[in-house]
């Protein structure tokens, strides 16, 4: 009753979402997206077709001037090296990331769903995703390089 | 709706045997009598589910994604010889000399980066949602773990090419696994199949690539889908 008079609903007391046949509205949608996906990926793959560079020297013994992991998510891990001063922290950190993202479900101790209601779990997801986005995207590797 | 139950009963008949008469009803039809898939098709398609936004779709695009890849590796595989310097040659003949062999490889170069993008945006979507609360807590541990999946068929395929920039990347990687504590070196070890990245390390990725990855993957998508439909889709906020 109390927390009626402040306003909030109770879970009991909540109205059921509306609910739609998975066919066909979902499959529709679904198939569009699809399609959607398939025009943009076969558009990038017919005129950014995958590259193909020189092949491996196993007898080079240092990485070419121009070198930084290509891919993604191995960026983060490049920029967190290069900045922390200790050898290795950047994967403990990364792993201990890992790990922490596994263990949401169980960290998470918030009532309600909405994100504000989540705050400690929500502040440091989107804090990680961030820095994922600019280590990836915004920063250059070869601008790491000594 | 006619009630004349004679015209009914004949309309029946024909239906049934322009369908037996088809392709798909010679052979489907009788499967179909005897496991009634069709009914149970009918039966998980009407099934009412939640509104999903566009938002939602990014798991689908992922599976289909998946699809993708299996069919474009599988004719990759047709002419990619996993050995060094083999692999490099095979590669350039694939992407010069073999019918689409350029459109394919390039096809499945992108789907890896969109079905790991898809999944990116799925695992957030989740979370913004909520919707890894109990009782779905299970299936985003399992999610998860197949994210983590997705990301090693990405390692695993880089050093394929046999390329200057696959060479480094993976030396690169590896190094970083190394650098775990205490168990790390011997990881390292084990998955570059000796102290050096060499002919062995891209024969043993390979392997994880093609075979163990997919099965894997496979085992994942199962249960993942499998818990989806036992507890629904999660209602939107």
């Amino acid at each position: 009753m109390f927390k009626m008079f402040r306003g909030r609903r109770l879970l009991t007391t909540r109205e059921r979402k509306p609910e739609y046949p998975f066919y066909p509205h979902h499959v529709i949608r679904n198939l569009m997206a699809v399609l959607g996906a398939i025009a943009i990926l076969s558009a990038l793959a017919g005129w950014y077709p995958a590259p193909l560079e020189r092949i491996a020297n196993p007898i080079e013994l240092s990485p070419p001037e121009s070198f930084s992991p290509p891919m993604w998510l191995l960026r983060p891990a490049w920029l967190l090296e290069n900045i922390l001063p200790v050898p290795g922290l950047s994967t403990i950190i990364l792993a201990v990331a890992l790990v922490l993202c596994l263990l949401i479900p169980v960290l998470d101790h918030s009532e309600g769903r909405r994100l504000k209601e989540r705050l400690p779990v929500a502040i440091p997801f989107l804090l990680w995703l961030v820095y994922l986005f600019v280590s990836t995207w915004l920063i250059p590797g070869r601008f790491l390089l000594p | 709706m006619s009630d004349d139950p004679r015209k009914e009963r004949r309309k029946d008949i024909l239906h049934d045997f322009l369908e037996w008469i088809g392709l798909v009803g010679l052979i489907y039809g009788p499967v179909d009598r005897r496991l009634s898939i069709r009914e149970a098709l009918e039966k998980a398609l009407k099934r009412p589910v939640p509104y999903i936004s566009w938002w939602g779709c990014f798991g689908g695009i992922a599976l289909f994604l998946f699809i993708v890849q299996m069919v474009t590796g599988i004719l990759l595989m047709f002419f990619y010889v996993p050995t060094d310097p083999e692999a490099f040659h095979s590669i350039r003949y694939i992407n010069s000399t073999a019918p689409f062999g350029w459109l394919i490889r390039s096809t499945h170069h992108w789907c890896g980066n969109g079905m790991l993008f898809a999944l990116f945006i799925h695992v957030i979507r989740v979370f913004v949602t909520g919707a890894y609360r109990k009782p779905r807590d299970l299936n985003w541990v399992i999610g998860m773990a197949l994210f983590f999946l997705v990301v090693s068929f990405t390692l695993t395929g880089y050093i394929l090419p046999w390329s200057q920039t696959a060479y480094w990347t993976t030396i690169y990687w590896t190094d970083l696994v190394g650098g775990v504590p205490i168990a790390g070196p011997w990881i390292k070890l084990f998955i570059r199949g000796g102290e050096h990245v060499t002919g062995a390390t891209l024969t043993r990725f390979y392997a994880l690539h093609v075979a163990v990855l997919p099965l894997l993957t496979l085992v994942f998508m199962a249960m993942h889908f499998t818990i989806v439909r036992k507890l629904g889709i999660s209602e939107p906020l």
